[in-house]
């Protein structure tokens, strides 16, 4: 049953893989007759996953000299593990610089292996019973410290206009903040959670909301990161909201988990797990919606972008660039509707769990 | 396992933790300094709007009230004006009836003692001309008595007059 469940939610993110994938075999084909030249030959599964995935560095750009030699332009991000109870802080660039790759800190030697840091002894063997827990300052988290801090500026720089322009219209910024605002009130968290109840959600819902917005909106940046399309960013927010739900669940809420009211008490031994599994399977739905969409707008776009590359005629730009405009501009609306359609949703998850019995 | 096969859906115990620690710190920062001020503050001016409307409501009404009431007035001023015409108009007539009977009657008496003054005058100047009238008629009589009685012959003829009236009575 759970299995049955948990495959319902992952029809939608299968689906998008599967068209993809088809994708990317007919790419790979092409590839395969069109590159039959010397060059190294172009890999677009290894482009689209090294801008989909997450990265130890901010990667820019990449020069190839007269040897043939490859140059990479790139921001180092900090490297920050905890390895068996042991820290250890460094720069990415020390990887590149380093002999073989392996830096050595402390009693252990790391090495970086697809954005993989392990533990490995002198030689460059792994030593895989020994995992270092990576809480590294990476790509998507520069990102999202980006993001945050735009946040930052754009709230303080509002909240100060209302502040100093009290009573007054709304002007700049703050006008175009505050249809969304109050969108977000009337047509979003009254409807779900309640005129009475509301106030106390609100704050995370409108920070929920441009959370996810401005992280969205960073990521169609060329070059950006894929945050909100990381499956770790979408299940802390997607458990952020399993938690709030069921700790705001009244007793109506947690009655209708364990004794649907008018069930008989022998379905009521099939009703239980499977209450209990949505509360599980609600949340799981958001994590997947929300990286599945934002993941599958990026890998099209990069996909388009890579037909120029797989076939190495510049021409074929003039057919795809219209596209890509054209998906970008969907992703726009995407980064968009996906940050309300998660908001959205954790507001009417909130509000089952707060209504009042009406039956 | 699939879940461990593909990096693309294997959550970073790092990023959930940045995540978390991130977003948390953004929903206490702009909970505590930001989202209070702007929602208190549109629903202040929301507020300050629906009592701006209410007022202008209000003013519109009592503009209508006091239109009404002036409407009323100026009816009743009209209704009062007409009135008072009226009767003006009728104390007017009445007070011209009543100079012209005055008018009249002062004339009647005028025109009566006039009329009586003229009577009397006349009889006096009657009784006047009569007693001249008589005067003169006695001096004349005199004279032609006294011119006809002048010769004897006249004076028997006169007397034969007289006594051939006694005899014919």
């Amino acid at each position: 049953m759970k299995n049955n469940i948990l495959l319902s939610i992952k029809f939608n993110l299968y689906s998008r893989v599967a068209l993809l994938s088809v994708l990317f075999s007919f790419f790979l084909l092409t590839t395969a007759t069109a590159s039959g030249g010397d060059d190294k030959p172009f890999n677009i599964t290894e482009m689209i996953n090294h801008h989909i995935l997450d990265a130890h560095e901010w990667h820019f750009y990449t020069t190839t000299d007269e040897a043939g030699k490859e140059h990479h332009v790139s921001l180092p991000l900090p490297i920050i593990l905890y390895t068996e109870g042991e820290p250890a802080v460094f720069l990415s660039s020390e990887f590149h610089h380093a002999e073989n790759g392996i830096v050595t800190k402390g009693s252990y030697n790391y090495k970086l292996s697809h954005e993989h840091i392990q533990v490995v002894d002198a030689q460059g063997n792994v030593q895989s019973d020994i995992h270092p827990m990576d809480f590294s300052i990476t790509k998507n988290v520069t990102s999202m410290m980006l993001a945050s801090f735009l946040l930052l500026i754009v709230g303080f720089s509002i909240a100060g206009a209302y502040k100093k322009r009290e009573g007054k219209a709304p002007k700049g910024m703050q006008s175009f903040f505050e249809p969304i605002i109050v969108f977000l009130r009337d047509d979003l968290a009254i409807p779900n959670i309640g005129e009475h109840k509301y106030k106390k959600y609100f704050p995370y819902l409108l920070t929920l909301f441009f959370f996810i917005w401005f992280n969205n909106l960073l990521g169609l940046i060329p070059t950006g990161a894929n945050t909100s399309g990381n499956i770790a960013f979408t299940m802390t927010l997607a458990v952020l909201t399993l938690i709030i739900t069921n700790v705001s669940g009244n007793k109506h809420y947690w009655k209708h988990v364990f004794a649907m009211p008018g069930v008989p008490i022998p379905l009521l031994l099939i009703m239980i797990p499977v209450e209990l599994i949505g509360i599980i399977t609600k949340p799981a739905a958001l994590m997947i919606r929300l990286f599945a969409n934002i993941t599958a707008g990026h890998t099209i776009i990069l996909a388009l972008i890579g037909i120029i590359f797989i076939f190495k005629n510049a021409i074929l730009g003039v057919p795809i660039v219209p596209f890509v405009f054209l998906m970008m501009c969907l992703e726009l609306f995407v980064a968009l509707l996906q940050a309300y359609i998660f908001t959205l949703l954790t507001a009417l998850f909130i509000g089952q769990a707060v209504a009042d019995d009406h039956h | 396992m699939l879940l461990e096969l593909n990096p693309l859906i294997t959550p970073n115990i790092g990023l959930i933790a940045w995540t978390g620690l991130i977003f948390i710190l953004l929903v206490l920062i702009l909970g505590k300094f930001v989202w209070p001020t702007i929602t208190k503050a549109l629903a202040d001016r929301e507020r300050s709007i629906e009592e701006a409307l209410k007022a202008a409501e209000a003013a519109r009404m009592a503009k209508t009230d006091l239109e009404n009431e002036i409407e009323k007035i100026r009816q009743e001023g009209r209704v009062e004006r007409e009135q008072m015409m009226k009767e003006t108009r009728q104390v007017a007539s009445k007070m011209e009836e009543d100079a012209r009977e005055k008018a009249t009657e002062e004339y009647n008496r005028i025109l009566d003692d006039a009329k009586r003054e003229i009577d009397s005058q006349k009889q006096n100047a009657m009784a006047d001309v009569k007693n001249q009238v008589s005067k003169l008629s006695l001096q004349i009589a005199e004279k032609l008595v006294k011119e006809q009685l002048a010769n004897e012959t006249a004076q028997k003829q006169l007397v034969e007059t007289y006594l051939s009236d006694i005899k014919v009575n």
